[in-house]
């Protein structure tokens, strides 16, 4: 039987974080959850994806939710939660995959299947990257990066008392991936999976 | 200003302040409040303990009249109150056990053939009438999931029958005594009986119901549409929700019986808190082999809660800060019943729509008691005005009551979240409309 593998992928804006999960997903040849996990928990629920999606990856408002006879209404949360449910499920079901961001870490922090990588770079080799993908000046690209990666760190830290989400030990590997490339990067993270 | 007045405002503020902000959980905020008031306030500043034994109200537990018979006034914790909530839980949580929810639901809906307008309505009636007599939370935990499941089965989108489901809990709430916790603590520290919840508020909720029924059906009916073929003959058959026909019930007998000794309790001057027990004790009695499973699921939270936020609100009575509040009120309306009635519709209705309506209703009763002065049909009447705000005030926003978060808490769960806009487009309106009707009905009636 082969052995499960869990890998998460977290990421600064614009460090090739998403790219890294997908091809590494393909060279391990299991499946991914990044953009489309949002799509796989609506069809186990029955639902549809455009009523999550305004939540989805988004720290709880605390103004705006309350708690009533052990639960919260905070719709970031529970979306959260709904999507830590499946990917338990999945795990505990046996399937490997990569999972980009969704607090996987932490979902997964005690489990012995878990690879953790962190995807990160300099600001300013990410600029470059930004303004070529999303077609902005420097200075948009800038205040798009810092805002996407103030946004991650909250969301991600306002599930863990912990663990913080930009600090190294907290992962199993950091990888600078526009330092030797995306392909390299690849291969550097599917060997340590290989190995672990 | 004294000191031991402004260490009770100080306190109340912070608790309020933590409360609305929700990050410690809100019977450690009330409790470790309750215990400030008893020590600064009441110790430090007043010297006084007799203001903590007034507040603290352990004497009214062995007064005769706390049972049976006619009650003493009293003021600080309300045991009254807790009892009876305590005891209802029980109650409830036996009746959940057995299936009687989700047994009534899915036979209402298999009675109406599952006809999404015809359930919608139906749901609605439903979920008033039941938050008359048992807590809204209940209610809406199980409409809502039953809501979810059908709303699946019947392809169609679940969020409007959930919205207009807690409000209707919130509006039945308003009609009785025991239908929401701020009726509780206005009917047990004023004196009020079920009756006379029913023949006030309980009149204005009526009709308030027929209009808000009529509201949600044309602002949710092209909504209410199965979307693609049913299968009627897959829907779940009603009798499998009943986990053990015994049990069922027994749990139906218990509830009858505390629903009449209600309707009854003042002719009968049988206590709310009497009731709450006896509801208890054949529960327990009946059900000894789930004992634990049952206690487990009493939110003993919200009796604690209860009694921090008596404590609390028991400091601002003693140090005289709700008598200014009351004399302010009177001054401001100039003694005009109308005006005092109007302001403590709308600062009721708005305040309860975004802070908790029970430590509002806690805080509002002895203010209206002081203005009331020894005036009975005054007292009565602004008690009716509180009541019909706080409880209906809490249904404009997703947070103003505990229905509306279990409820919205249950739809995103199932992966329908309603969020504050999607929530008031339709509830925030419903609410002045109630809010009006109560004015109005009040106005004619009593002015």
């Amino acid at each position: 039987m082969e052995k499960q593998i869990i890998v998460t992928v977290n990421r600064e804006c614009g460090a090739g974080g998403q790219e890294i999960a997908i091809k590494l997903a393909e060279r391990l040849g299991i499946k991914v959850y990044a953009s489309n996990l949002l799509e796989e928990v609506a069809k186990e629920l029955g639902t549809s994806v455009e009523e999550m999606e305004k939540y989805d990856e988004k720290a709880r408002n605390v103004i705006f939710a309350a708690k009533a006879h052990g639960f919260y209404n905070s719709n970031e949360d529970i979306t959260a939660e709904n999507q830590f449910e499946f990917l338990k499920a999945r795990a505990n079901a046996g399937e490997s995959f990569v999972v980009l961001g969704h607090c996987s870490d932490i979902i997964f922090r005690d489990d012995a299947r878990l690879v953790s990588v962190y995807v990160t770079s300099e600001i300013e080799k990410r600029i470059p990257v930004v303004m070529e993908r999303e077609n902005l000046n420097e200075k948009e690209a800038k205040d798009l990066i810092l805002k996407m990666d103030k946004k991650r760190r909250a969301y991600h830290d306002s599930h863990t008392e912990t663990l913080d989400w930009c600090d190294a030990r907290c992962y199993d590997l950091c990888i600078d991936a526009l330092k030797i490339g995306i392909d390299n990067a690849v291969d550097v993270i599917a060997e340590y999976v290989k190995r672990s | 200003m004294s000191l031991a007045q402004i260490l009770a405002i100080a306190i109340f503020a912070v608790m309020f302040v933590l409360i609305v902000l929700d990050k410690i959980e809100k019977h450690v905020v009330t409790l470790a409040a309750g215990l400030l008031t008893l020590v600064l306030v009441f110790g430090v500043a007043m010297h006084s303990m007799d203001a903590v034994w007034e507040t603290l109200n352990i004497k009214s537990l062995v007064v005769p009249g706390f049972w049976i018979g006619e009650a003493p006034e009293s003021s600080g914790i309300d045991w009254g109150t807790i009892i009876f909530l305590g005891g209802m839980m029980i109650m409830v949580e036996g009746m959940a056990k057995a299936g009687f929810f989700r047994w009534l639901c899915m036979r209402l809906a298999k009675m109406v053939n599952y006809k999404p307008i015809p359930l919608f309505v139906t749901f609605m009636i439903l979920s008033a009438i039941l938050a008359m007599f048992i807590d809204s939370i209940t209610v809406i935990l199980f409409l809502a999931a039953v809501t979810v499941e059908l709303a699946k089965l019947l392809k169609f989108n679940p969020v409007p029958m959930i919205i207009s489901e807690i409000f209707c809990a919130n509006l039945g709430g308003s009609a009785t005594m025991c239908g929401d916790p701020p009726n509780i603590i206005i009917g047990s520290k004023l004196g009020y009986s079920f009756v006379d919840f029913l023949t006030n508020t309980g009149l204005i909720a009526a009709v308030s119901l027929v209009v808000i029924v009529i509201y949600f059906y044309f602002a949710y009916r092209k909504q209410m549409v199965s979307e693609g073929e049913i299968d009627i003959s897959a829907m779940p058959d009603p009798k499998e929700a009943i986990n053990s026909k015994n049990g069922f019930f027994i749990s139906i007998g218990i509830f009858l019986c505390a629903v009449v000794m209600l309707v009854s309790h003042a002719a009968t001057h049988l206590s709310v808190a009497f009731i709450g027990v006896v509801a208890a004790v054949l529960t327990i009695i009946f059900n000894v082999k789930h004992l634990k499973e049952i206690m487990s699921k009493v939110d003993y939270k919200i009796l604690l809660f209860f009694t921090g936020l008596f404590v609390v609100v028991g400091g601002l009575e003693q140090t005289g800060i709700l008598e200014m509040i009351a004399k302010f009120i009177e001054n401001v309306s100039g003694g005009n019943l109308k005006v005092m009635i109007a302001i403590i519709i709308w600062v009721s209705a708005i305040a309860s729509a975004f802070v908790d309506n029970i430590p509002f209703a806690a805080t509002m009763v002895p203010i209206i008691k002081g203005l009331a002065g020894n005036d009975p049909a005054m007292l009565a009447i602004l008690a009716w005005t509180l009541s019909m705000c706080t409880d209906i005030g809490g249904a404009a926003t997703p947070i103003g009551a505990s229905a509306n978060v279990v409820g919205t808490s249950v739809a995103a769960k199932n992966g329908h979240p309603i969020g504050w806009g999607k929530y008031c487009i339709t509830a925030a309106p419903a609410t002045i409309i109630v809010v009006v009707i109560s004015m109005l009905m009040i106005y004619a009636r009593y002015c």
